[in-house]
């Protein structure tokens, strides 16, 4: 069911733009492209307001922009734009787009002029409005009223009787100097002005404006301009401060007046006068409009401008004091310091108090005085440092300098404080409470810089060097590879010893002979000769039979040559060694006197025996 | 026969009055860095150089001279050299950090695996010679206990040498591991440092070409070519380009 319905939904979707296809081939889309310059009169006084709005429609109206106001000469200047509006209707399926922009003008001298045609393109279609021709007439000739309800028959003059003028302080100003407007209400004692109201605020683009307090009853005076009693009247008071060089336009001001006008005219009556009052009378409403005001903005000379001009300018002073001059540690003490004066107050900027670090600091508060009044802007700014001392001994504070332009002596200006000196003792630990928690000082690093150099060096080596190329490293890695090798080698050569007794023995042969040899030789004396035999005997057998692998004990000299033999050695050698074991052999058993050189003989020979036998086999 | 005599003894004391050459223009250098005179200072310091001795506090020296005179360039290139020679002194990785600072060009390393990081902090804080010397002091200790555990009769000593030579055994794997990676980078990788303002990589070695990116003074690079008078460079982020042999000098 659903499918269904979706189904049907596509299908109604298909039709449509179907159509909008079939319509959009068939009928022309929309108009051409026109343009209309409509004014809300042709003919109007001077210091009247003229309305001109300009209309696009047709094709591609919604996507050219709107057209530049024309410039209408020395008649009418531009006072400002109204709002626009766009209008799009769709009529049987025709669009057709409509737009408007108003713009305001205010006449300024008698004559004709004409506002030209005004062309706009778009894809290749042009179009172009008609011209409108305007009249800007004299007051005394009957303009056509501003208000809503025009009243046919009334004439209110207000060309010469009724104006507005914006009346500046200076035309020419220096960039930031303040420039304090006027806007002044003339009224002659004709006019039968009963109230008025603001309707229109003049624009200031590239001022900084500050408003002067008039109040709802503003001061008024009387004054003879070309021997005419005029009543006047500043209604409004503004302080610009212009920002950027060039000329700058204030644009115009603009007023509802409620005119009184007495309704019968009838001459020479003796009531005349006396019907002359509210009762008998009607208000007409009137808008007057001031001209706009040109301002010429020069910029602040290049020439003797300080490194650290502050932006300001006015005439300045300033003043800087502390509070005290002796002080112990852990005390505040207040550095104010005050720049008063006529100028810009708000853009002073904090001055560049450079607090030494053994200070604690606090950001500095900042109190503003400004007054407003026909001079311009003046008052004081304050900026109050509180300081703690951390360290005892004499502390100085840079002076501070404030530089600022004197637009009258046109010149550049620094004021600068003296240097400050505070003299801190030493007082009580404690820190007096400023709502920190800190008690102890951390080292601030204030710049940051390298360190310093090495005054030594050692250790200076070839530029070439290489670690890993030296002859010590290669040495180093070979050597223990060495004794590893050397270990190695020693611990087969142990593995040997222990696996093979005969080998073990034939190794150790030797080294027991000579063993028992010495000691044959502590028992060279007569008295122990029989034990002396016995040791050399016994070295004689036991170095053979461990060479032979024999068992000792069961050893024969016979046996020991017939062995012997079969190892292929010197006869005289086997029969030297068979002697000398008999001879021990019968000295042990029937021992015979031998002198101390006969036994030493015979051990010798015994040895000479041994070495013989070892290096044989 | 005598004048034979006379010149090899002339030749074995040759490099022993190198080495005074060395010290007196290096106190030289001293002398004019306290007194203000930076640009005296770098001449006494290359002279010492030039002798064809070198020392970390030399390089150190000359690299506060060149930050001095507002060479950040070469000042980092004397720090890193000073750095091979002694990389734990503290005034030398601070005075670097410091001179990098005014390197105008940042350059993005790509994030790298936790071990990897690990790995290079690790390597980072020896030297080729302290790694080498670690080495080789574990490397005699891994043998002597290899030789007692061989020699030894007692159970008990084998069995303790055998147990002790295990640790040993993989520390030793593992320095020697970092010494000869270090080793081989020392041979086969050259980084330089931008020494001039500006210079402009471009994508082959010749002039003209498209530039692909611009380098300023202090950058570190890997050079890793040359052809001509260019030298092919990688920086940290793994951009590649050509540049002017002049503008880079060799640590």
């Amino acid at each position: 069911m659903i499918r269904v319905m979706k189904n049907r939904n596509h299908q109604i979707y298909f039709i449509t733009v179907l159509f909008i296809f079939m319509f959009s081939g068939v009928l022309p889309a929309q108009e051409p492209l026109s343009i209309r310059a409509v004014v809300d009169r042709t003919t109007v006084a001077v210091n009247q307001q003229l309305m001109l709005t300009i209309e696009l429609s047709g094709e591609g109206a919604n996507k050219v922009d709107y057209p530049a106001p024309p410039d209408l000469g020395d008649y009418l200047k531009l006072a400002g734009s109204g709002g626009n509006s766009q209008n799009i209707q769709f009529i049987n399926g025709r669009m057709s787009v409509t737009k408007s922009q108003v713009y305001f003008y205010i006449a300024a001298m008698e004559g004709t002029c004409t506002i030209p045609s005004i062309k706009i393109s778009y894809k290749n279609n042009e179009a172009a409005s008609e011209p409108v021709t305007i009249t800007v007439i004299n007051s005394g000739a009957p303009a056509t009223p501003a208000t809503p309800a025009p009243t046919p028959g009334s004439e209110v003059d207000t060309g010469e009787d009724l104006f507005i003028k914006a009346i500046p302080a200076k035309r020419t100003v220096y960039q930031n100097e303040p420039v304090v407007v006027s806007f002044r209400i003339y009224k002659s004692a004709k006019v039968n002005l009963t109230n008025y109201g603001i309707n229109k605020l003049p624009e200031s683009v590239g001022f900084w404006a500050e408003e002067i307090e008039i109040g709802n009853q503003p001061p008024v005076w009387e004054e003879t301009i070309n021997g005419k009693k005029f009543v006047l009247a500043d209604i409004k008071k503004t302080i610009l401060f212009p920002a950027s060089p060039g000329k700058k336009t204030i644009g115009s001001l603009g007023i509802d007046c409620n005119i009184r006008v007495s309704t019968q005219k009838r001459s020479n009556d003796i009531f005349d006068s006396f019907f002359d009052d509210p009762f008998f009378s009607r208000t007409v409403r009137k808008s007057i409009f001031s001209q706009p005001l040109e301002i010429n903005v020069l910029p602040l000379p290049l020439e003797g401008k300080p490194a650290n001009f502050s932006g300001c300018v006015g005439r300045f002073d300033m003043d800087a004091a502390m509070d005290k001059s002796h002080v112990k540690t852990n005390e505040a003490v207040t550095l104010r310091i005050k720049i008063a004066g006529t100028g810009n107050i708000k853009i002073i900027p904090k001055p560049d108090l450079v607090i030494p670090a053994d200070f604690q600091q606090y950001d500095p508060k900042t109190t503003e005085n400004i007054v407003r009044n026909n001079d311009g802007v003046s008052g004081n700014k304050t900026f109050e440092y509180v300081l703690v001392p951390r360290f005892p001994g004499e502390q100085r504070i840079r002076p501070v300098e404030f530089s600022y332009f004197d637009p009258y002596g046109k010149v550049y200006k620094t004021l600068t404080t003296p240097e400050f000196v505070l003299t801190v003792e030493k007082g009580s630990d404690e820190l007096v409470s400023m709502g920190s928690g800190l008690s102890k000082e951390e080292v601030r690093l204030v710049g940051q810089d390298i360190r310093f150099i090495k005054l030594t060096t050692r250790n200076l080596i070839p530029g070439s060097f290489k670690f890993y190329n030296q002859f010590l490293f290669f040495a180093a890695i070979l050597l223990p590879l060495l004794a590893l090798a050397g270990a190695v080698g020693y611990n087969r050569h142990l593995t040997k010893l222990s696996a093979n007794v005969a080998y073990a023995r034939s190794r150790r042969a030797n080294t027991m002979a000579m063993k028992k040899l010495a000691r044959a030789k502590s028992l060279l004396d007569e008295n122990t000769q029989k034990e002396f035999f016995a040791e050399i005997s016994h070295a004689l057998l036991g170095f053979a039979a461990d060479k032979l692998n024999l068992a000792q004990a069961g050893i024969i000299s016979d046996e020991l040559e017939e062995l012997l033999k079969k190892r292929q050695l010197d006869d005289s050698l086997i029969q030297e060694y068979k002697e000398l074991l008999q001879v021990c052999d019968f000295q042990r058993f029937a021992p015979a006197d031998m002198s101390r050189e006969q036994m030493q003989d015979m051990f010798k020979k015994a040895k000479e025996a041994i070495i013989n036998l070892e290096k044989a086999l | 026969m005598k004048i034979a005599t006379i010149a090899w003894i002339f030749l074995l004391l040759a490099p022993k009055a190198e080495v005074g050459k060395a010290v007196t223009d290096f106190n030289k250098g001293n002398e004019f860095y306290q007194s203000g005179d930076y640009n005296k200072a770098v001449e006494y310091y290359e002279l010492a150089l030039h002798t064809g001795y070198m020392s970390a506090e030399l390089y150190y020296n000359l690299g506060n001279s060149y930050y001095k005179t507002g060479q950040v360039g070469r000042s980092i290139l004397n720090y890193e050299r000073a750095k091979r020679l002694d990389s734990r002194d503290p005034d030398i990785q601070y005075n670097l950090d410091i001179a990098q600072l005014r390197i105008v060009d940042k350059i993005n390393e790509p994030p790298q695996l936790f071990y990897v990081r690990f790995w290079n902090k690790l390597a980072g804080l020896f030297n080729i010679r302290d790694l080498g010397y670690i080495t080789l002091v574990f490397y005699v200790l891994f043998i002597v206990f290899v030789i007692v555990r061989i020699l030894s009769r007692s159970m008990v000593v084998k069995k303790v040498a055998k147990i002790a030579a295990i640790p040993v055994l993989v520390l030793l794997l593992f320095t020697s591991l970092l010494f000869l990676q270090r080793v081989n980078s020392d041979i086969h990788v050259k980084h330089g440092i931008v020494i001039v303002d500006k210079v402009d990589a471009t994508s082959s070695p010749s002039q003209g070409d498209t530039i692909i990116f611009t380098l300023h003074e202090g950058v570190k690079v890997v050079v890793s070519e040359q052809s001509g008078d260019y030298l092919e460079i990688k920086l940290a982020d793994g951009n590649i380009g050509w540049i002017r042999a002049g503008a880079v000098e060799i640590i």
